[in-house]
Order: C-alpha cells, then structure tokens, then sequence
C-alpha cells in the first residue's frame, strides 16, 4: 500500500471521514436529520445527521478501496473527490437556504474542497500504469 | 523483473507501458499549476454567474469567465493525466484573457463585483501562466518536472488554493447572495 498513492490517500482520508462522521454524532443531539443549521464539530465545522451519514459513507467507500487495490483507491478518490468539487461549488450558493440540507458552512466548504483537489488529483496523476499492472502483471 | 528506464527515454516516448523505479509516483510533478488552475476556474465561474445577470459589457465578459473558468478545470485535469503541462500557449493565452476578463467585470460592474475575488483569480491565473510560460522555454531540462512529484507538494497546494479559494468565492455575486438568503426579515425602521 505504501508504494501506491492512491491507496495511502484513500486510506487515510477514509479513516479519517470515518472518524469525522462517528464524532459528529456527539455534537448533533437535538439537531434534525436535515436541518439547515447543525452543530459545531471541532468548534468549526457545522454538520447535521444526515451530514455525518455522508461522511461515514464516503469514509467506509474510500477506506475500502484504500485497503483493497490501487485500481478500486484510484476510481473512488476520482469520483468522490469529483462529488466534494461539485458540493464545494454548488454547496456555496445553497447556504443560507432551505436547501442546504447538509447544513453546510463556510469551514466545511474549505474542507470540501481541499479534499477534492487532493482526491482528483491524485486519483488523476497518480498510479497511470495501474490498469497496465493489473492486464499486464508486469509488476 | 521491471526494467528501468531513462528520464530522456520516458519523455521521448511516453505511450508505451514501461516502468521506471517509481511508477505509481511518476507524472505527478507539476500538480501545483492544474490546482492553480483549478482554483483560478472555480473563482471565474462564479464571477462569471455574477456577472451574467448583468447587462452590457459585463455581461459579455461574464460569458467569458465561464467559458474560461470551464477550460481551467479541464486544462487542470488533463495536465494531472497527462503528468505534464498541456497545449502550454493556449494556457498562456487563456490566463491572460481570464485577467482581462475579470478586470472587464470590474470596471463595467465596479460596485457589484469582489475586487478580492479578481485578486484571487488573478494570483492563481499568474500562477498557471508562469507555469505555461516556463514550459514553452526551451531548455534540456524541462524533463526533470516529470520526476519531481511528491504527495506533500498536492497537499499544500490543494490547502492553500481552498484557502484563497474559498473566501474569494464567497465574496463574488453568486456567493453573497447565498448568504443573504437568510436575513430578508430585516426592515429599516427610519423609513415611513
């Protein structure tokens, strides 16, 4: 795993948007599942339950690739961090509405997009000759 | 047993399926100038929705903030993908009418636009042009970017361009309105 980019980076996105999700629990008590206006985790980051779902969810699908193959860490990082770049840039305009039903704010939208470039990133940049590996077995 | 190639032999013929030392690093090295420009086309899109619902000069300008905004992120992805700095003029070309673009916008629409926002797309633009810029110089040693790549240097990058990123986005237009949507209740008493 170490030798792989994609799999490092899923991995360890994946634990910690697992562990994201689990605390965020601690700090939505009386907060509606899809409330516009949630509770502060880490002081900063405002999230509903629906909100740390998400996050679990998308921690358990990156974990999982992460530990499977690059190939499985290099499509998931792509098309999550294709999702977090979608949500950072239409997240913006919902905030303030009644359609921001993550209860999305300004931290979480530097978040958001902080780990989609890294997610496309690597998943675009790195780990090019997966496919070959995988038909070719050359490695 | 893998063989292993040159850095001149990898760059001359790059589509073929060989594999160096390092493969699953390898092309990664100029991920700071596709992140820039990532950036630089979120900033533009949202200054261009801005401006779209303008008339005039600003309008026209804003029409072509999306359309460059758009060709950032692709340009982005496909240098990540190619490992390498593509069609390097173009992206010459398309930094500086973004710059002209969004100075456009503020001149026509000086009151409605985000001179942070201008800024932050102009220092990312300046970026990817200087990385553009760079690529066209001839020099036999524009090989080397191709075996410099390293996940810390994505991972500042990525930070610091969601951290211009995100302020200036919410200082655009598009962004303020989103913001206001929460205090419409607010009525001025002074006035009968």
């Amino acid at each position: 795993m170490r030798s792989s980019p994609n799999r490092l980076v899923a991995t360890i996105f994946g634990a910690v948007y697992l562990v994201v999700g689990a605390l965020g629990f601690a700090v939505t008590g009386g907060v509606g599942f899809i409330a516009t206006e949630g509770g502060l985790l880490l002081g900063i980051f405002e999230v509903n339950p629906l909100h740390n779902i998400a996050h679990l969810l998308i921690g358990a699908a990156l974990l999982i690739a992460g530990l499977s193959s690059v190939v499985a860490a290099k499509t998931v990082n792509v098309i999550v961090g294709a999702v977090y770049l979608l949500l950072g840039i239409v997240g913006f305009f919902l905030v303030g509405t009644a359609l921001n039903i993550l209860a999305l704010n300004t931290f979480d939208h530097f978040l958001h997009l902080a780990s989609a470039i890294v997610l496309v990133g690597v998943g675009l940049a790195a780990d090019r000759t997966a496919k070959a590996d995988l038909s070719g077995r050359t490695v | 047993m893998a063989s292993v190639i040159t850095t001149a032999e990898a760059t001359a013929d790059a589509p073929t399926r060989t594999v160096s030392a390092r493969p699953a690093l390898r092309g990664t090295a100029p991920s700071w100038a596709p992140v820039a420009a990532w950036g630089a086309g979120l900033v533009e899109l949202a200054l261009g929705a801005g401006a779209l619902t303008q008339g005039g000069a600003a309008r026209g300008a804003g029409i072509a903030l999306v359309v460059l905004g758009a060709g950032g992120l692709v340009w982005g992805a496909a240098t990540l993908v190619r490992g390498r700095i593509v069609v390097p003029r173009s992206g010459v070309a398309g930094t500086l009418a973004g710059i002209v673009a969004g100075a456009a916008v503020l001149a026509a629409q000086p009151v409605r636009t985000s001179v942070l926002a201008i800024a932050a797309a102009g220092v990312l633009l300046l970026v990817v042009a200087l990385a553009c810029a760079a690529e066209l110089r001839p020099s036999d040693e524009r090989a080397m970017d191709a075996a410099a790549p390293r996940l810390w240097l994505l991972f500042t990058a990525a930070v610091l361009v969601a951290a211009l990123v995100t302020p200036a986005l919410g200082a655009t237009e598009a962004g303020r309105h989103a913001t206001g949507h929460g205090t419409h209740g607010i009525v001025d008493p002074g006035h009968h």
